[in-house]
């Protein structure tokens, strides 16, 4: 497949009707391109991109410089489309078009490998020379393609199912094997495509985790049937994984790919795991003192790191909190019944010596309800447990990756309100472009707004449309993109948790922030106050942080 | 060099001095001289109109009360101290560009315009003058067109793949212009073609005035029923955004506009396929045109007039900004002082430079605009 090739498929599967549709083209192509292409491909179809090797701005200077116009206007033209890499296209466009009839279509592989991998490696000062040269050589489709595979910001977005189901009929493979392949980790070589289509090696097939069974978001009990069915247990907000010991321990999480090197301490924990064990469960740092679960954001700060110092001092344990069990003695037991996979995970507890319990590997307790207006109780609770809500789960269902719907739930808490002021504005991208749809929320502190969230979604497009006028009316500076506005618009913000943070001004940070309403009968002076946020703080989060986490200094932002 | 400008801003509108005459008048006026039939430049409410004879018919539709008398195209007309010549603009039928001349001194008033040919109207016509009133819709280097052909021809592909999967093909047009300049470009191997209520009107005025275009059915349930899955189905884009459409599934739905070169817009508009055919100027066309008019002085209406205005100073033009109500309806934000001492250059108006969004206001006025991503042709 070439690079024009690759850039139709683009275009095609943004106007192609349903997912049935997506994956048809996807296994076309997959099908017809050779496996260096093929690969790279896949690799950004599954949401990967390459690292940026020059920055938007010099890019959007060169095309400026290109098209002979001031570097400001192509600022405005970027505002306008709302996406680098379409700009740049069209600045370059219309220089190329008349100089150069015959383009250049180079294979999509050939073409990543030695014209953009090179430019980071290249000298800065040859760069521009060797954009230029592509730039004089791709016709407007692939330019389009060049660039959003130059900016870094290139999404497909294509569902990793449909991106799964249309590589398995490209290959010719059952899509589960074909899931488990990629949830192992995929580079984008001929080697690993054509690795897809193999057997599994023994290594693969020792460290592989298994599809993960995802939850559906629960609105009401109502369609559920007898509590007795269900398995209730809690929320955790931590991050998904599944801690294996099959020849060697490794923990894989559901989004990151292995994250043995962050979570060394699980590692440790899980050698002493029997041998053909699989566990699905949540990593999560408990606060020692309190034995409650810290935020998300702390836990966060793990992801990504390599090398762990566990300090003496650290006041939290690491937990992967297990509420699965996958494999048993090698055996697989995900087609078994939920009652029957825990039963077993309760008795792997009392026959092993591991530290199942109350160690670094523990298991979520079930909670036990006696009807589901109980479990209501239990959820609008939850949050004083440091949780996000309740699971529910059937007791009679197997385990199935992928997005199976019906057997489990996640109930959360109701989210929070309160009423912002919108300070701050910019413009969106994609389908928001050109319209000040990213705005910057605050609270009052004294006589002063002091910004505590920044939310996009929430409104509907007309509403949208209308806040976009009325916000431009009263902009009273600009600093880059930003609008800084004077104060009239209230937002009634929701959001699912807050937590102190040293790098926003106002010391706290929202989880999930998202514009629940616009409060036409609020004016400013109704918005809500900065204490009264600071009065959802978990206690235990109250404190200032622990000494050992070094953090930024406050900003003065 | 001259005492007094030819044009110039009054609260009814733009007007013409020593002429005793408006252009293209937003409040009611003694005498109107009309560019164009679009509802942002031609306006109810005044005493006399004058506009070129190609568009009469199109014009009395639109301006039902009101004095009309036509002009033909190049024919001199004096009026008060000055003298007054239509000229092809290419926007529509009977677009015109208004030439004004007083001792020698001329300045001519774009109205709309675009440079590609159309077969439903004259083409545009370089007229030389000192001063050029240039309108700026498309005012930004992203906005350059492809060719006009090779877009029809993705929409005769797009209408005949619709009709292999049984589906209707719904186009939004605006209703007077663009809505035309398509069906013309069809022919009986395009048939059924349904056209929205919205549309009959300007259609058969175009009719009456020699334009060809192929046989359109009226968009009715019967015919909906009769044709299913086979039509291509013309309508306003305000349509599309309704319960109207409903009648007409299964269907695939696309628009015809300049603003479609814009990925984001498109997906805006919500519709699966965009072309861009336009009828106004693209960004070469605009500095195209302002060049070849050899003009001393370009002064810039609706659009994108800040940016444009600042690309033209840097290339040593001398253009400034005419605050009008054509397009959008935008006055003051326009025009702000450019070297302020907060900001860069043309920063102050980039506000409403820089998005669709300000092309979203716009008075209700405008009939048949509900669309905020419309070309503002009808």
């Amino acid at each position: 497949m070439s690079l024009r090739r690759f850039a139709s498929l683009m275009r095609e599967l943004a106007e192609a009707a349903g997912p049935s549709a997506r994956t048809r083209l996807i296994a076309e192509h997959l099908g017809a391109c050779d496996d260096a292409t093929a690969a790279w491909t896949m690799w950004f179809l599954r949401g990967r991109h390459l690292r940026r090797a020059v920055a938007g701005s010099v890019l959007r200077r060169w095309a400026a410089a290109r098209a002979d116009i001031s570097e400001h206007l192509a600022g405005i033209c970027h505002d306008h489309v709302g996406d680098l890499a379409e700009t740049l296209t069209l600045l370059v466009a219309a220089t190329t078009g008349t100089r150069h009839p015959r383009h250049d279509d180079p294979p999509l592989a050939e073409f990543i490998e030695s014209s953009i991998l090179p430019l980071s490696q290249c000298h800065a000062s040859e760069r521009q020379a060797c954009v230029e040269a592509i730039w004089d050589r791709l016709d407007e489709e692939s330019l389009y393609a060049f660039h959003k595979l130059l900016t870094g910001a290139f999404r497909l977005g294509v569902a990793a199912g449909v991106a799964e189901r249309g590589a398995a009929q490209a290959l010719g493979v059952e899509v589960d094997m074909l899931r488990e392949r990629l949830a192992g980790g995929f580079d984008p070589t001929p080697e690993q495509w054509r690795r897809l289509s193999r057997p599994p090696t023994p290594d693969e097939l020792a460290t592989r985790p298994l599809p993960f069974q995802l939850a559906h978001g629960l609105e009401t009990t109502d369609q559920l049937g007898p509590v007795a069915d269900h398995l209730v247990e809690s929320k955790w907000d931590g991050v998904r994984a599944q801690l294996i010991h099959r020849e060697v321990p490794v923990l894989v999480g559901r989004g990151e790919g292995r994250l043995d090197a962050a979570f060394p301490e699980l590692i440790a924990a899980a050698a002493s795991l029997p041998r053909g064990v699989v566990l699905d469960g949540e990593v999560l740092l408990v606060d020692r003192a309190s034995g409650r679960p810290r935020p998300f954001t702390i836990l966060q700060r793990r992801l990504g790191t390599t090398h762990i110092q566990t300090g003496l001092f650290d006041p939290d344990d690491v937990v992967f909190m297990a509420f699965d069990l996958l494999e048993i003695h090698g055996e697989d037991l995900r087609e078994r019944s939920l009652e029957f996979r825990r039963a077993q995970l309760q008795a792997l507890t009392l026959d092993s010596a591991s530290e199942i319990g109350d160690g670094a590997i523990r298991i979520s307790p079930t909670i036990t309800i006696h009807s589901w207006a109980h479990a209501d109780r239990i959820r609008s609770e939850a949050r004083l447990a440091g949780v996000e809500g309740l699971m529910v789960k059937r007791r009679d269902a197997p385990y199935t990756g992928g997005r199976t719907r019906g057997s489990w739930w996640k109930w959360k808490t109701d989210p929070r309100t309160i009423d912002a002021v919108l300070v701050h504005t910019q413009g969106g991208h994609g389908r928001r472009a050109g319209l000040l749809t990213d705005h910057t929320l605050a609270l009052w502190d004294g006589e002063e707004l002091v910004p505590v969230a920044r939310a996009y979604s929430g409104l509907t497009d007309a509403e949208m449309t209308e806040l976009d006028r009325l916000l431009k009316r009263t902009v009273v500076a600009r600093r880059g993109p930003v609008r800084i506005l004077e104060p009239s618009i209230v937002l009634e913000i929701a959001f699912d948790g807050v937590q102190t943070s040293t790098r926003h001004r106002s010391g706290v940070a929202l989880r999930f922030p998202r514009i629940a309403r616009w409060r036409r009968d609020k004016t400013p002076a109704d918005a809500n106050r900065l204490e009264e946020l600071k009065a959802l703080l978990p206690d235990a989060d109250r404190g200032p942080s622990p000494p050992d986490r070094a953090s930024p200094p406050p900003s003065s932002d | 060099m001259s005492h007094r400008s030819l044009i110039e801003r009054s609260p009814t509108g733009l007007w013409c001095p020593s002429g005793g005459f408006h252009i293209d008048p937003w409040g009611a006026v003694e005498r109107a001289v009309i560019t164009h039939a679009h509802a942002d430049h031609a306006r109810p409410g005044s005493k006399r109109y004058l506009s070129a004879t190609d568009g009469l018919g199109v014009m009395r539709r639109r301006l039902p009360t009101g004095r009309h008398e036509g002009l033909g195209y190049g024919e001199r007309r004096s009026i008060g101290d000055v003298v007054v010549s239509l000229h092809p603009a290419g926007h529509l039928l009977g677009a015109a560009q208004i030439r004004i001349e007083r001792r020698g001194e001329v300045c001519v008033f774009s109205g709309d315009y675009k440079l590609e040919p159309d077969p439903t109207c004259r083409s545009f016509e370089v007229v030389r003058c000192h001063h050029f009133v240039s309108e700026s819709t498309f005012g930004l280097p992203v906005y350059r067109w492809p060719n006009p052909d090779t877009e029809l021809s993705r929409l005769r592909s797009w209408r005949r793949r619709c009709r292999e999967e049984g589906r209707n093909a719904i186009l939004a047009t605006y209703a007077l212009g663009k809505a035309q300049r398509v069906l013309a470009a069809l022919d009986a191997d395009d048939a059924p073609i349904l056209v929205h209520g919205a549309l009959r009107p300007m259609i058969d005025a175009y009719r009456e005035a020699g334009v060809e275009m192929p046989e359109v059915l009226p968009a009715t349930r019967e015919h909906a029923q009769t044709h299913r899955g086979r039509a291509l189905i013309l309508a306003p884009p305000s349509a599309l955004a309704g319960p109207w459409v409903r009648t007409f599934l299964p269907a695939s739905t696309a628009a015809a506009s300049g603003w479609m070169r814009m990925r984001g817009l498109r997906r805006r508009r919500n519709v699966e396929r965009g072309f861009v055919i336009s009828d106004h100027a693209d960004w070469p066309g605009l500095l195209g045109a302002i060049e070849a008019t050899g003009c001393e002085r370009v002064s810039l209406t609706h659009g994108f007039t800040a940016p444009l205005r600042d690309h033209l100073r840097r290339q040593g033009h001398d253009a400034d900004i005419l605050a009008t109500r054509f397009g959008d309806g935008e006055e003051g934000d326009a025009d702000l002082p450019s070297e302020s001492a907060t900001e860069a250059p043309g920063e102050g108006s980039a506000d409403a430079a820089s998005g669709g969004t300000s092309l979203e206001r716009r008075p209700e006025s405008l009939l048949f605009e509900q669309d905020p991503l419309e070309d503002r042709s009808s």
